[in-house]
């Protein structure tokens, strides 16, 4: 079937098997900051931002997307422009292996979508949705609370 | 992966939506959040109606709170008024259905359809003794008799709403016990009571995690309702235990949840009488 949605600030119209989901789709379609988990709904490294919330991609039917706009990790920066959370989340050394990088990222994007000033239960809430497998979530959660402060007042 | 779905309508009219779910020729299934149906494998799905632009996503409050199916859990965490409601266990409650992501995807009607057994929030539902309105209120049924013929209600009803009185005048509490703050609960309970001197003239007690649903205890509300103090209805508790359907899981025993039920069920009342009860 047909889809047409917004990735990243881009009109796409893609064919998807019926009953596909949308983290295969955008993963077949190059969008590779996607990544495969748990497959349940529960690790979280497939997040996107659906229309701005953060969503597990691998629950979402790629037909649910139509008409709706995704973001991915390569629609915050790359590496000569990083978006000013991806800075704070390598100021603060919230990086291991990077697998869960981008499904951190986006959750912690529409969490301060959501509220800008987010106390500290607010953010374990919204990264305890992404299972890191290496480091924990404390220095995550100083990359937030880095970019929270940067930004407060903006 | 559904490998036989056809056709995804999303429709933005009630009635064009049950046209649609109720066709004989096609196997049709509603979608609200689709936290669940994305990752099922059902081959006999071969339709799906997207409930999300049915504007199913409406908070009531007046005299009667009235939620919409299609409101989103983490609407629920967030919305102020809600909040409000049920000394913050409501929205409390919903925070505890699933992870951020999840909650931002996942809907009050799909909650209740789904029905897990260690739902806090179908607890706190039941204890406000909400009612769920089927096909935008062409049919209405007390929360407790959906959940106890759940597929029977549902096999032709869709859920649209739920609602409730306001409830001033209640004071609410839970208690769970779970491996981790963050783990699902293996035994949970909510308590809605009034207080009237030492006692209480009203009390609603809603317990999951000992059967298959989140379910009321009319006898044990009725012998706390007389015990008349504190300390007797501490001296009730027990009886809790004899309602444990529960074969038991790996997260606890049978055993272990007859034991510790009538614990949280204290927790729970503990937390709605608010204050030193001397002990």
């Amino acid at each position: 079937m047909e889809i047409r949605l917004t990735v990243n600030n881009e009109q796409k119209t893609w064919q998807a098997a019926p009953g596909e989901n949308l983290r295969d789709l955008l993963r077949r379609e190059g969008y590779l900051s996607v990544k495969y988990g748990c497959d349940s709904g529960t690790c979280g490294v497939c997040t996107v931002l659906f229309d701005g919330r953060a969503v597990h991609s691998c629950t979402i039917i790629a037909a649910q997307a139509n008409g709706h706009r995704i973001t991915t990790v390569e629609g915050l920066g790359d590496q000569s422009r990083l978006d000013p959370l991806q800075e704070a989340f390598v100021e603060a050394g919230a990086i291991q292996c990077g697998y869960c990088t981008p499904g951190m990222l986006l959750a912690t994007k529409s969490l301060i979508a959501e509220n800008p000033a987010p106390d500290d239960d607010e953010i374990k809430d919204a990264l305890n949705t992404v299972l890191c497998r290496c480091t924990g979530y404390v220095k995550q959660e100083k990359a937030v609370k880095l970019f929270v402060s940067r930004t407060k007042g903006a | 992966m559904l490998n036989n779905l056809r056709e995804y309508f999303r429709p933005n009219d009630l009635n064009e939506a049950l046209a649609l779910l109720r066709r004989s020729s096609i196997n049709t299934v509603p979608l609200a959040g689709g936290t669940r149906l994305g990752l099922s494998n059902n081959p006999r799905i071969e339709a799906i109606v997207d409930l999300s632009e049915l504007g199913l996503d409406t908070v009531e409050i007046g005299n009667d709170v009235r939620l919409g199916a299609t409101l989103r859990l983490q609407t629920m965490v967030r919305d102020s008024a809600i909040r409000q409601l049920a000394d913050g266990l409501l929205s409390e409650a919903a925070r505890r259905e699933g992870s951020y992501a999840v909650r931002n995807m996942a809907t009050l009607g799909g909650a209740i359809a789904i029905a897990e057994g260690t739902s806090e929030l179908l607890n706190t539902l039941l204890v406000l003794d909400a009612v769920v309105e089927l096909d935008g209120g062409a049919q209405t049924v007390a929360l407790g008799d959906l959940l106890a013929a759940k597929s029977d209600y549902l096999a032709d009803g869709l859920i649209t709403a739920v609602r409730f009185r306001y409830p001033a005048s209640w004071r609410f509490g839970s208690g769970r016990v779970a491996k981790l703050e963050s783990d699902d609960p293996i035994v949970t309970a909510t308590a809605a009571l009034r207080r009237d001197g030492i006692g209480v003239s009203a009390v609603r007690l809603a317990i999951g995690g000992i059967q298959r649903r989140p379910t009321r205890l009319p006898k044990v509300e009725a012998a706390l309702l007389a015990a008349g103090t504190w300390e007797a209805m501490m001296a009730v508790l027990p009886m809790v235990s004899d309602f444990v359907e529960h074969r038991g899981n790996q997260r606890g025993s049978h055993a272990y949840r007859r034991t510790v039920a009538p614990v949280v069920v204290k927790r729970a009342l503990l937390a709605a009488w608010g204050e030193e009860t001397g002990e």
